[in-house]
Order: C-alpha cells, then structure tokens, then sequence
C-alpha cells in the first residue's frame, strides 16, 4: 500500500530499492504530495478505511487486525488516545505483515509503518 | 509417493510426499493448534492459528502448517517467539467475538493470551467456515454460505434452502467452536417458518 516520507526525504529516488530503504514501498505507484496542515494520524485512517473495504475478510490477521486499527486510530483522532496505543498498533502491524494470507494483509500497515516512523509526534500529541 | 524426511521441533519425522506439514506434525504427535482444520475438509487457512516457522536451504519462513507440503530437509519449528505472538493475537482477536468459546479458552491459557484485550464486539462468529466448508464439500447442500467482505464478513443461511435441508441434518452444528451457529440457524429458522414450532428443530447437541 506505500508509505509516507517526511520533507527531508524529498531527494530520494524514485526507485523500488531506495524508497524500500527508507521505509516506503512503492505500494501500487501512486505519489501523493501533502502539506503541512495534512493529519497523517488521519491519513493512516484513511488508508486503513480504504483497506479494510477492500479485504476479503478470510484470514483473521487481516480482517480483525485491521478492525483492531482502525479503533485505535479513531480514537486518537478523537484525541481519546491511550498511553500504549502506539505499541499495540505496532504489535498488530507486525503480526499483520507475517501470519496474512495474501499481500493485502501482508502490506495494508505499510502506510502505519511509515507514519509511525515519521510523524510520531502526531500520534503523541493525541495520546494522553 | 515416496517418503520425505523431515524435522519438526528438533524430531525426525517422515511422512508421505504431497501431505501437509501439519498432518506430518500430527503423525508424530506434535501438537499445533488450529481452529478451521477439520480432517473431512479441504485445508483453509484462514485462522492462521497452525502458523509456523519453516527452514529450508538456509532461509527461514512463517507459513500455514495446514497448507505447507512437506519437502526434503525440510526443518520446522513449531514454537518459536514470533510463532506464539502471532497465536497469541489471533486468540485475543477472536476471543473479543467469542468470549466463551470452549477450545478458544483452552489455547489462550497456553498462549499466554487475554480475554479482555480488545472490545467485546458481540458477533460470535469466527468465520472459520468449517460449517460452510462441510455443507459445501461433504453435503454438496451450500446451504450456508458466506456473505459480504472485510469486517463485514458474515455467515448466512439461505431460508429456502435450510427449511429444505437443514432440519434433518445439522451435522455443520457440533463442528462449530463457538455456539454461534445454532442461533444462527435458529434465526433463519424463526424468520423463514415463523408457522412451525421451534422446539422441533432443536437438537441436543
């Protein structure tokens, strides 16, 4: 599904291997420029939304992995966030991308992955 | 179909060339937990529960034990860290769905694996398939059926087809390991042939 690079990263090459090497897979080769008013906790939403329509619900990991997700990230743009929120997400990404059937559910956390990398602070600014 | 030599968990085990390594692990009585297997059925994959570590020419793998084919040299570990962290969160996933779930309560214990981790969401269901899988393979009825995708993803009756079929068989009832079929079927029952007492259609399982 791709990741998400901050500004800095701007340089780096268009290419299958370098963007691998910085934590954002090249996905399905869309590129999406975003600002600095963008939420990427709303965007990691967004991406899980989109994920979750398109999974075919038959292997657990995916289907409740993403479920699971998709409650946490809502309420940490409700600004609801747990102290620990973060961990379990990472928790189920790991999960996700090795016990999935297919490749959806092996790379639907890549854009989590890449915002959790990048943008932590704007997941912290939402846990209390 | 010539044997094949393997190792499961440090023990030599050989099993015949074209079987799976859960049926090789099962054999010589090596336990690996599942919950969509059933022997009758086609393997699934869909619990991700038989998950294990597999090594071969040097390259390590989390693959499904119930679909993996055994190969020559092939070395299995079927309890590893990411092995039992991947069991554990499958458990808590599905408990939150089935929090009574006989077998469910059984693996969680062994897997270190809580309950009450993710919110309650009352649907019972786990989506193993087991009992659309036997109406498909073994009945040839497709009676029960999958609907929908995702999290949406449910098991339904088809109410013509049940009131035909399902009440003199139910054989898809004790394969279930959650108690949510029968209230399922009770359901289409209630709705399909509101005419028809409902006791009748009960069965002591």
């Amino acid at each position: 599904m791709g990741g998400s690079i901050p500004e800095s990263l701007i340089d780096t090459p268009l290419d299958f291997d370098a963007l691998k090497k910085v934590g954002a897979p090249m996905g399905a080769g869309a590129l999406m420029v975003m600002d600095e008013d963008t939420d990427m906790v709303e965007m990691a939403k967004f991406f899980l939304t989109f994920l979750t329509n398109e999974s075919c619900g038959k292997c657990v990991p995916c289907r409740e992995g993403i479920r699971q997700l998709l409650k946490i990230l809502a309420d940490i743009c409700d600004g609801k966030g747990k102290k620990g929120d973060i961990e379990v997400m990472e928790e189920i990404a790991e999960v996700m991308s090795a016990a999935s059937l297919c490749s959806l559910g092996k790379t639907a956390t890549d854009p989590l992955r890449g915002t959790l990398k990048y943008f932590r602070e704007e997941y912290e600014a939402n846990i209390h | 179909m010539g044997d094949i030599t393997l190792e499961i968990d440090g023990k030599s085990v050989v099993a015949k060339e074209g079987t799976t390594v859960l049926e090789a692990a099962r054999s010589a009585d090596i336990f690996i937990p599942t919950l969509c297997h059933n022997e009758m059925l086609e393997p699934y994959g869909g619990c991700r529960l038989c998950t294990v570590e597999v090594e071969s020419r040097g390259r390590k793998k989390l693959v499904v034990s119930c679909l993996y084919p055994v190969e020559p040299d092939l070395v299995v570990r079927t309890r590893t860290e990411m092995v039992d962290k991947v069991r554990k969160l499958i458990l808590e996933f599905l408990l939150a769905h089935a929090p009574d779930s006989v077998p469910m309560n059984a693996l969680a214990a062994e897997y270190g694996a809580k309950k009450d981790r993710f919110a309650k969401e009352a649907s019972f269901c786990i989506l193993c398939g087991l009992c659309v899988r036997y109406c498909a393979e073994v009945k040839k009825r497709n009676v029960i059926g999958f609907v929908d995708q995702g999290a949406k993803r449910e098991i339904n009756f088809i109410p013509e087809l049940a009131g035909q079929y399902c009440w003199d068989c139910k054989e898809c009832f004790p394969l279930c390991p959650t108690s949510y079929l029968q209230a399922a079927y009770h359901l289409t029952h209630a709705i399909a042939f509101p005419s028809l007492p409902l006791e009748k259609a009960s069965i002591g399982v």
